[in-house]
């Protein structure tokens, strides 16, 4: 199954990021009736921002291409992976056409919207003058004047009418002709920002209609796709700047105004538009972000709720198909969901979610950290002993490959400031002890289990597991199959220890 | 793989029972000692004795190394050093306290050929050690690459 993955604006490529992490951290979406693992998943990133020079969207393409480097490392192309660490295949697509010559970016390309102000993209001034007066009374000068480079700063209306040109673009027809009637498609996108309110609808509409559109040969099984989508409600905070046009007091009443044209076009019973919907926000406002509206970079912390936002998108591969039926167009029975939290605290850990997440994501959070903890502390000093001599052996010169540079000098490094951020945003997530380097209070809210002939979890316990795990593998690894060997080793071991030591925090 | 480290097995076991069945004619066809020397320890059957007493030694303190202490703290080449030397100071001690304890009570005195006898043991049970080491190594889950990777 391809899910096609739009995340349209700022806040998209913001949900993105941890949606990175918990795949690289090996959490594989279930079928919530049987269980079992999502057969042969790959996720199709098409990141939708026109402010191509936005820091958030820039680090989530660079944390992209190093999954997608580090998952070819480990698995190849293969599809049929279920477990471990990156399992998840995320491509472009232009890899899933490679002959028909697409770019290989997970960026939509919005060049012709970037480089134009608004008004020149409406060509303003070829109107005639009573177009000009009506596109005056829809739209003020600073609108028009609107360079879109940096993305429609907050006003929907804007990109409404920019983002149309979306139907007609290459990447549309790529997604539409890829598109089969068992993939799905989600959309992620804030209802209080520019590009995202005004990208989610015209989206849905485009894939709705498709049956009208006669440039795409794949028009049934699109007009019918199941559709999921995250609707971002006003979460974080920015710092009040009186001439910049974007501000706090505005996110409620543009979140207010686009949830009745969602009602009326998307959600409600006139549309019946999508086959899942789910909100989230946070009353409790974020440290202030610097109010840039682009030209800067716009460059934010990252925030607990986009870590829960990208729970949504495995919550939505985990629906059986029969919850996500359409007809003609029509979602049957939608589903709207939102999040709630165990207990409502400022300072949060893996112990504050409930049940149903601490299941799906705890262990292989922490998995992840232990390995992000090892490879970045240890590793190095263990090779030369132990289960690194096993055939094939783990040399020195490991460490200079692309794999584990990219692994431990990027993504980790990428992984760090991810923690780091969202400990120092409002929620405070703080799921790990970043101050640490031992792996006995490595997790917080969380201890160790320790008795008299329990002895506490440090390195060395982790590479008598990983001795004992690589004795019984003897020759299940290739030597092509060294970044495999470690980290199906550590995935294999860190299971136990999280049991042995850890199994509270499920 | 596997019937490589079983080759290593057998030969160890072969090579121990070898010893402990033949010791005296490896120890005399060394020829280092006195004829008289080496009819006294035959005829107490000291050979046996010491060929079984060095051989369990070093396979108990092997196994001790590689199965029960089977540490990622103790698994460098100097640890298993600790270990032969261990062998060593234990094997000799019950080679040289047998026979002379025995000569002793005798009234006869062969304290020189002792020593050289007891330096012949712990070159033998250097050897064993090794030898012992590469038969039962490969199992360990923390200490099968020492005393050298594989």
């Amino acid at each position: 199954m391809n899910l096609y993955l739009f995340l349209v604006g700022g806040t998209g490529s913001r949900v993105l990021k941890p949606l990175l992490m918990q795949l690289a951290a090996g959490v594989h979406p279930c079928d919530e009736r049987t269980g079992a693992p999502i057969a042969d998943l790959q996720i199709v990133p098409i990141i939708m921002d026109p402010h191509h020079a936005n820091e958030d969207l820039k680090r989530t393409d660079d944390l992209l291409r190093w999954y997608k480097e580090i998952r070819k490392s480990l698995y190849g192309d293969r599809t049929d992976v279920n477990q471990g660490f990156f399992n998840v295949k995320i491509a472009t697509l232009a890899d899933l056409a490679p002959q028909h010559g697409l770019t290989d970016t997970f960026i939509f390309n919005l060049g012709s919207i970037a480089e134009k102000e608004f008004k020149d993209y409406i060509a303003f001034d070829t109107m005639n003058e009573q177009n000009q007066a009506l596109c005056s009374m829809l739209f003020s000068n600073e609108h028009l004047n609107t360079k879109m480079d940096i993305g429609f700063v907050g006003s929907p209306n804007i990109g409404a009418v920019a983002l149309n040109q979306f139907k007609d673009s290459v990447e549309f027809r790529e997604f539409a002709n890829l598109y089969k009637k068992e993939d799905r498609v989600f959309i992620v996108s804030s209802i209080f920002g520019g590009t995202g309110a005004a990208g989610f609808p015209i989206i849905v509409k485009n894939i709705r209609d498709a049956a009208n559109n006669p440039l795409l040969t794949n028009r049934g099984d699109l007009r019918d796709a199941k559709i999921g989508a995250l609707t971002v409600l006003p979460y974080f905070n920015v710092a009040s700047d009186e001439d910049s046009p974007i501000s706090r007091s505005d996110f409620v009443i543009k979140t207010k105004s686009a949830l009745y044209y969602y009602q009326e076009n998307l959600t409600g019973p006139k549309s019946l538009s999508l086959n899942a919907c789910y909100y989230l926000g946070d009353e409790e406002a974020s440290v202030p972000y610097v109010n840039d509206p682009g030209g800067d970079g716009q460059r934010n912390d990252a925030h607990f709720i986009e870590h829960v936002g990208a729970l949504s998108i495995l919550n939505f591969l985990s629906l059986p198909d029969d919850k996500l039926h359409t007809v003609d167009g029509r979602a049957q029975n939608p589903l709207f969901r939102e999040y709630g939290l165990k207990s409502d605290e400022s300072n949060l850990n893996l112990m504050t979610f409930g049940q149903q997440t601490r299941e799906l994501i705890n262990t292989r959070m922490v998995k992840f950290h232990l390995l992000y903890m090892y490879l970045v502390h240890q590793f190095t000093d263990d090779i030369g002993h132990g289960y690194t001599l096993d055939q094939p052996e783990l040399r020195q010169a490991f460490t200079s490959t692309s794999f584990y540079r990219t692994l431990t000098n990027d993504f980790f490094h990428s992984y760090y400031d991810w923690l780091i951020e969202m400990q120092g945003n409002n929620r405070s997530f703080m799921p790990f002890n970043t101050m640490t380097l031992k792996l006995d209070n490595c997790i917080n809210g969380v201890q160790p289990k320790k008795g008299f002939f329990t002895s506490i979890i440090d390195y060395k316990t982790i590479l008598a597991a990983m001795n004992s795990e690589s004795k019984k593998a003897q020759q299940r690894y290739t030597d092509q199959q060294l970044p495999l060997k470690l980290m199906d080793l550590f995935d294999r071991v860190s299971d136990k220890l999280i049991e042995d030591k850890f199994s509270s925090i499920k | 793989m596997k019937y490589k480290n079983f080759i290593f097995l057998a030969v160890g076991i072969i090579i121990t029972v070898a010893y402990m069945l033949f010791p005296t004619e490896m120890y005399e066809s060394t020829n280092l000692f006195d004829a008289a020397f080496m009819d006294e320890m035959y005829n107490a059957q000291m050979y046996s004795t010491i060929a079984s007493s060095t051989a369990i030694t070093v396979w108990v303190m092997a196994i001790i190394y590689y199965y029960v202490i089977n540490s990622v703290r103790f698994s460098r080449w100097y640890h298993w050093l600790i270990m032969m030397v261990a062998a060593v100071l234990i094997a000799p001690s019950i080679s040289f306290y047998f026979p002379y304890s025995e000569f002793t009570e005798a009234g006869k005195d062969y304290m020189r050929q002792l020593i050289q006898f007891n330096i012949l043991n712990v070159v033998l049970t250097i050897l064993l050690f090794i030898i012992v080491s590469f038969s039962v190594r490969w199992w360990s889950s923390n200490c099968r690459h020492t005393p050298i990777p594989e």
